[in-house]
């Protein structure tokens, strides 16, 4: 199990996978202003790691090319078996929309940071 | 007065994650970093003005020995302190370190937060007389 010393009652969390450290940095500081509980991973492997180990999220938002033994998509494959009504929103400079259809939403790089995070907060209802 | 930044260097998110947490609700500001090369861009960007980096001795494809080598050329007002689960490491970790001891993994950490304060003390105390 993770250690939760971190659990935030009321603040949804969002599991940011992405392996370009400064884009990383940047979007979870604009979430954590948006009241946003951030988990920071730099691959999916990560992700499922923190996912495996019992971690929570409420959405996640990846990178889709990612170093390690699989990208997005794979990884997004893996978390809709496990729960099939987590919200995912992929991002990437390559791929397109049409990639992740019927796993989640899209937003194209280079994006806005102000963009992403408005995207994230209307999937969480928020 | 803003907020001092801490950034952390640790491969595992399961023991990075929580420790950043903390150490958020602890009052300072926590960026974090997978590997050295990941700590070396935060710091070169210079987007984030770190105070202190915590680092692994041992992490990925790089050691975190070298990296507070490099920081002590390339960023010297940065603090270092280093982690590490053998003592023998740990030793020559603290011989790194500006304030002459580590930390032993895994992580107590209210220790971590306990040796951040007084590191961010000790360079406070040093700014003062520059």
């Amino acid at each position: 199990m993770v250690p939760r010393p971190e659990e935030q009652p009321g603040l949804a969390r969002v599991l940011l996978v992405e392996d370009d450290v400064l884009i990383r940095l940047l979007i979870a500081d604009e979430l954590r202003e948006a009241g946003l509980a951030v988990i920071e991973a730099a691959s999916a492997d990560e992700a499922l790691a923190y996912l495996g180990a019992g971690g929570h999220a409420d959405l996640v938002f990846t990178d889709i090319e990612m170093p390690g033994t699989m990208n997005g998509l794979e990884m997004a494959r893996h978390l809709k078996a496990w729960t099939p009504s987590l919200p995912l929103i992929f991002t990437s400079g390559k791929f397109m929309p049409q990639n992740v259809a019927g796993l989640g939403l899209f937003i194209a790089k280079p994006y806005s940071v102000d963009r992403a995070v408005q995207l994230v907060l209307e999937q969480l209802g928020a | 007065m803003s907020r001092k930044i801490v950034l952390v260097v640790e491969p595992e998110i399961l023991i990075r994650h929580p420790l950043a947490e903390y150490l958020r609700e602890c009052g300072l500001e926590v960026v974090e970093a997978a590997n050295p090369d990941e700590a070396r861009r935060i710091i070169m960007d210079g987007t984030k003005t770190v105070d202190i980096v915590l680092a692994d001795v041992k992490s990925w494809g790089d050691s975190g020995f070298a990296l507070a080598s490099w920081i002590r050329t390339n960023s010297p007002q940065i603090e270092v302190a280093l982690a590490g689960t053998l003592a023998k490491t740990v030793e020559k970790a603290g011989e790194l370190c500006s304030e002459g001891t580590s930390l032993f993994k895994p992580y107590d950490h209210q220790l971590v937060h306990d040796h951040i304060r007084r590191l961010l003390a000790a360079k406070e105390r040093r700014d003062g007389r520059t």
